[in-house]
């Protein structure tokens, strides 16, 4: 009986599937934008929306449910965190007005009173509360649970006061309250997990509209932000895959913001004066590495040293990226705290370079090299070209480009054979964000084992005051250095394409935020 | 003729099965979802759990026969990525991409029959050159290079026409003539070499010796005929413009169901990509079938058993 009634609600499922693709054809262009965008549905005299074009479309607008930027970018102007990363990466007030450390593990946060959602309920220490353990609950299994692990309770204190106690001392915790979106308790209590991810509302500049999958996410000004109202009224994201319809997009005024613009485009796009190219260093740094724990010629520093001095990377930065990348000489950017300026990158010298090949005792084995292919910007090629370069000093590299997915698969399971490339985007600006998992001993994609450098990097992850975890982490990167663990880094460029009637600066950790954003016309 | 719809629907249920073991185990051959649906930096562990989670650490035998339960009660599992069942999903889709093909089919039907038939009337003629040329022209042109370059004239630099995404019936221009160009012109020249056979058959001299006017004598009794060899290849048409809009969907961002399932398979999102491929061959089975039977009420000689 049961089997049956599943049955007729299957078979009632898929009649109504049917009758929605054929509603879907008859009814298709139901709203009405002209190819100049132009708002046929909101009305004359009202300000047309402001369009952003992103890759894909976002897989979920549940805040606790992504682990990606697309579905963050919108969530982002519908949500507000506790702590706010601002244009500098500095961390300022957000929903939280002050935060400190009441000892080694335990937190305190004084909340932002007088905050309404956007369906009117008044913010509290209830709504931080849900927000974080519904994340920290194994049960859910949450993609952003590795965010926030180390916490093992929030008490709420007042409606004003919690505390959030970790496991261990753990520094960057408001780093990491900086990129989590604060859900209401209530209106997850009332509707439930599947309608929050459908129908996201929370205390941001924008409420949420209507999402119609793989088309378009709808915002509309919230005229109440507490921080004030936002000049752009409407906003829509669609996602368009392919570059070049993105960039049309934006010239033709269909759209005014446009993400990932390929390099080889800038130079034209340039000339056109419909369009604005703007770009910012990126949070994305790519790095070639060694795998120095399998021993072998690889784990021969010498050996390493003389590959990192036959690399002229600025070539490759100019020829290859077309610009788009700036030489690092550690995985950190200046931007993250801990990042040692000191440090130089191992200058371009073939003659050196020769000499400690021979002196290192290669005989010519053969050393594999795995790269992917379209996930960063020209990463085959670069591979390319890195490995054209150790050939030349007589390196015998051999190539091996992998589908991304098996390419994760290698680099987990540390599989790697020789050198490798992998992107690593730390977006918490802590150096702890880089070194724990790329470069410590136990570090998930980490293929370098050095117990000083390991030492340093664990002692500063559980230190409290700032100054010395600088210092450790400066000594940790000069030893990383000295053992060449990676042959080259360098920092993506994030290029975006705009209209003439946005002003909109973007942001080196990729966040696209309409509150900031004006209307020059 | 039932028996014979009977029989067919036999062969089609046949290859449903086999579409389906064929996905299955074809998606199982490109690599392990779970590692791309787990956080970059999970443990081993948490990866475990997702795997015994998601049921991808039983026998694949066993995987099989349970997907196959379900299908057979219409279930094709969930989607891994959305989390939402994967046959609802590509429904979703199925109209962006359905609209579409629909509207580049009438399009090649509504251009290519009167070009087709002045071609081969006026055999020789300037119009049957001017034919000629577009045939080739349209046959041997990259869909995606003819989609950026409508794409640059019309969106770009005469900004007449959204360069993409789904809106208003505008929108539609572009992708519809980008996806029907090559089908137009197929059915253009088999329309014209099938109407030159029939032209020069004895019927048509005893319709003209009738005295009937020249008009009648094309679109009434030569068109009919050579229309039965058009019948075929819209059919076989109407699959490969469902199945090939992926490229068009993708230059046009059009949000059809090519464009979910490419980024299914990059996500190796089995059961997205499994539901799709079930559903162009079943759309696929239909479309054959119903040209088979069109056979028949177009040309009475032809008859089933």
């Amino acid at each position: 009986m049961q089997h049956h009634r599943a049955l007729w609600m299957r078979a009632a499922a898929w009649v109504s599937a049917v009758a929605l693709v054929l509603a879907g054809c008859a009814g298709a262009g139901r709203s009405s934008r002209g190819p100049d965008g132009g708002a046929g549905s909101s009305g004359a005299g009202a300000q047309r929306p402001v369009v952003v074009l992103q890759g894909v479309d976002a897989t979920t607008l549940d805040p606790a449910g992504h682990a990606e930027t697309p579905a963050y970018n919108i969530l982002n102007n519908i949500y507000d965190t506790l702590i706010y990363r601002n244009h500098e990466m500095k961390l300022e007030p957000g929903l939280a007005t002050e935060w400190r450390t009441l000892n080694d593990t335990t937190w305190e946060l004084k909340l932002r009173q007088g905050v309404k959602f956007h369906n009117g309920d008044t913010f509290n220490a209830a709504d931080v509360k849900a927000t974080i353990e519904r994340i920290i609950d194994p049960a859910e299994a949450s993609p952003r649970r590795n965010n926030l692990s180390a916490i093992q309770e929030v008490k709420i204190i007042d409606d004003y006061t919690v505390h959030i106690i970790t496991s261990a001392p753990y520094p960057i915790l408001p780093n990491r309250l900086a990129s989590e979106h604060v859900i209401s308790a209530e209106y997850l209590a009332e509707h439930g997990k599947e309608y929050l991810a459908a129908n996201p509302m929370g205390t941001g500049p924008y409420k949420f509209v209507r999402w119609v999958k793989q088309e378009e996410v709808v915002l509309e000004a919230n005229p109440d932000y507490w921080r004030g109202a936002p000049q752009i009224q409407q906003v829509i994201f669609r996602p368009v895959p392919e570059a070049a319809t993105r960039i049309s997009q934006i010239q033709t005024g269909q759209a005014d913001i446009a993400v990932n613009i390929p390099a080889n485009q800038v130079e034209a796009l340039r000339n056109d004066p419909s369009v604005k190219i703007v770009d910012v260093p990126s949070v994305r740094v790519i790095y070639v590495a060694f795998q120095t724990r399998k021993g072998g010629i690889v784990g021969n520093p010498t050996f390493r040293r003389a590959l990192a001095h036959a690399i002229d990377a600025r070539s490759l930065i100019d020829n290859v990226l077309m610009g788009a990348g700036y030489h690092m000489a550690t995985a950190l950017t200046p931007q993250h705290f801990g990042f040692d300026p000191s440090i130089q990158p191992y200058p371009y010298d073939p003659d050196l370079a020769r000499r400690l090949l021979a002196e290192s005792g290669y005989q010519g084995e053969e050393i594999q090299f795995d790269t992917p292919s379209g996930r960063y910007a020209m990463d085959k090629e670069m591979a390319e070209a890195i490995a054209g370069q150790l050939q030349k000093i007589g390196v015998n590299v051999k190539l091996q480009v992998n589908e991304w997915g098996n390419h994760v698969g290698l680099m987990t399971s540390r599989e790697q054979k020789g050198i490798y490339m992998l992107g690593w985007g730390n977006a918490t600006w802590d150096a702890d964000g880089t070194l724990s998992p790329l470069l410590s001993g136990d570090g998930a994609f980490s293929s370098h084992e050095s117990p000083v450098s390991d030492e340093l990097i664990l002692k500063a992850r559980s230190t409290m005051d700032q100054a010395e975890r600088e210092r450790l982490y400066h000594q940790a990167l000069r030893q990383l250095h000295e053992d060449v663990a990676h042959l080259i880094d360098w920092q993506q460029k994030d290029i975006y394409a705009t209209s003439t009637r946005i002003e909109w600066t973007p942001r080196s950790d990729e966040e696209i935020n309409l509150v900031s954003a004006r209307l020059v016309q | 003729m039932g028996r014979y719809v009977v029989k067919r629907l036999g062969h089609a249920a046949l290859v449903l099965v086999g579409v389906t073991l064929f996905s299955f185990f074809l998606t199982r051959m490109t690599g392990d979802p779970v590692r791309l649906m787990a956080p970059l930096d999970a443990t081993e562990e948490e990866v475990e759990l997702l795997r015994t989670q998601l049921g991808f650490n039983r026998p694949l035998h066993v995987q099989f026969l349970d997907y196959f339960r379900g299908v057979l009660v219409l279930d094709f599992g969930d989607s891994l990525r959305h989390g939402e069942p994967a046959m609802l999903l590509v429904f979703e889709r199925m109209p962006a991409t359905l609209s579409l093909s629909f509207t580049a089919l009438l399009l090649a039907v509504a251009v290519a029959v009167p070009i087709g038939v002045v071609s081969a009337t006026r055999r020789g003629g300037l119009l049957d050159a001017l034919g000629t040329l577009l045939a080739l022209l349209g046959q041997s042109m990259p869909v995606y290079w003819l989609g950026i370059l409508l794409i640059i004239v019309f969106g770009v630099q005469l900004r007449w026409l959204p360069a993409g995404g789904r809106t208003d019936w505008t929108s539609y221009i572009l992708p519809a003539v980008t996806l029907a160009a090559y089908t137009c012109t197929s059915i253009m020249r088999i329309l014209r070499s099938s109407m030159l056979g029939v032209l020069g058959q004895d019927f048509i001299r005893t319709a003209r010796a009738k005295g009937l006017g020249e008009r009648t004598v094309v679109y009434r009794h030569a068109l009919r005929n050579a229309l039965l060899p058009v019948v075929t290849v819209v059919g076989l048409q109407l699959g490969s413009l469902l199945s090939g809009s992926v490229i068009t969907e993708t230059i046009f961002a059009w949000p059809g169901v090519g464009r979910f399932v490419v980024q299914a398979i990059f996500n190796r999102d089995f059961f997205v990509v499994q539901a799709a491929v079930f559903l162009f061959a079943l759309v696929i089975v239909a479309i054959n079938l119903a040209t088979d039977l069109l056979y028949s009420l177009l040309d009475p000689r032809i008859r089933y058993a």
